[in-house]
């Protein structure tokens, strides 16, 4: 069966508009040892592990090595991978074990923020619009102080409350594959949520108001 | 609950920020080459271990090796025959054997070093030396030995 996948030209080289292929076949060629296979899932998951990384971590050198690590890892562990969970699932998980194991190495040490320049469409969100509509007090504040606040106030949160509102609130995953990632139930990932929010909101009340 | 519903859409406005936090430019386009020469590299090393990079090299330059090799056997030999010159314990003291096989004074008992309780300093008085130096049967018997093999009672040794 293995061979079969191993031998079938890949999709790419057939039909260049075919439909991308499924993870589990990525998967499979990938443990045979097929690194363009292994090249394509890296390519489609690397911005949603490095945006994970990086909203936790904030700083872009720390995220980017941390993302590299993770697929590294993932790809040695990739023979132990049996298909229980999605491989979307598997790799978030190992992302994150190893982000709050960097962050809980990093507790002791003088942190400094390294953060992203905001995109042109920053200006534009509709959120973000109303965010800086007149009905802000804050108006005058431009959007890079927002954006350094707005991480402080993050970095205050303990690591594993600032994981459920990175995955959640800002990555869009549901309670149940947070639960999954995060090896707990979604009845915690709830009230984790909860707090979170709450310690957020006495952070920016400035902001907030 | 009003008012904390209006507080977490204004929560969530201001997360919404962080969805337009981009890395530099070209930064997905990189990342993956890195990792897949790292992937490779690491992959190679496992094929070739370190020894196999080590009889690469001797069979690319005998010569330099040689001479390494060379270079370290006489830091060895230089090393062995130092550490020997350190424990050599050449000419014994006078009187004082160093074989480590006390004779026990006559009369006084033997206690093994076992009992004598540890971490404990002793003071040697005038007595107990004079007391010793009644044990000793004649010049050059094993002093030192015998001050540690007897019995404090015996030698008068206080705390």
């Amino acid at each position: 069966m293995a061979e079969d996948v191993l031998d079938r030209p890949r999709p790419a080289e057939v039909l260049p508009q075919q439909e991308p292929a499924d993870d589990a076949v990525l998967v499979r060629r990938a443990q045979a040892g097929d690194l363009e296979a292994y090249d394509d899932l890296v390519r489609r998951y690397q911005e949603r592990v490095y945006g994970t990384v990086y909203h936790m971590t904030s700083s872009h050198e720390d995220a980017a090595d941390l993302t590299q690590e993770t697929f590294i890892k993932a790809h040695n562990a990739l023979k132990g991978f049996k298909g229980d969970c999605s491989f979307f699932t598997w790799i978030y998980r190992i992302a994150v074990n190893r982000t709050l194991n960097f962050l809980k190495q990093r507790r002791n040490r003088v942190h400094h923020l390294s953060l992203n320049d905001l995109d042109f469409n920053a200006e534009h969100d509709p959120e973000v619009l109303a965010l800086i509509s007149d009905q802000t007090p804050r108006r005058d504040m431009d959007l890079t102080e927002l954006q350094q606040r707005l991480n402080a106030a993050m970095l205050k949160l303990s690591e594993v409350h600032r994981m459920v509102v990175v995955l959640h609130d800002i990555q869009g995953l549901p309670h149940e594959d947070i639960a999954t990632i995060m090896d707990c139930n979604p009845g915690t990932v709830r009230s984790r949520l909860f707090y979170a929010r709450q310690q957020l909101q006495a952070y920016l009340s400035d902001y907030l108001k | 609950m009003a008012p904390l519903d209006e507080a977490n859409q204004r929560l969530q406005r201001l997360l919404a920020l962080k969805r337009h936090e981009r890395p530099p430019p070209g930064f997905f386009e990189r990342l993956p080459n890195r990792i897949l020469v790292n992937i490779r590299a690491g992959t190679e090393m496992e094929e070739h271990p370190w020894w196999s990079y080590l009889f690469g090299g001797i069979l690319r330059e005998p010569m330099i090796a040689g001479s390494y090799a060379a270079l370290g056997i006489g830091a060895l030999l230089f090393g062995v025959s130092v550490f020997q010159m350190a424990i050599d314990p050449g000419e014994p003291l006078a009187g004082v054997p160093l074989d480590g096989m006390a004779v026990p004074a006559p009369g006084v008992p033997m206690t093994p070093i076992g009992n004598l309780p540890s971490g404990v300093i002793y003071r040697v008085t005038p007595a107990a030396l004079q007391g010793l130096s009644e044990t000793l049967p004649e010049p050059g018997a094993p002093r030192i030995n015998a001050l540690f093999r007897t019995d404090t009672a015996a030698t008068g040794l206080t705390r």
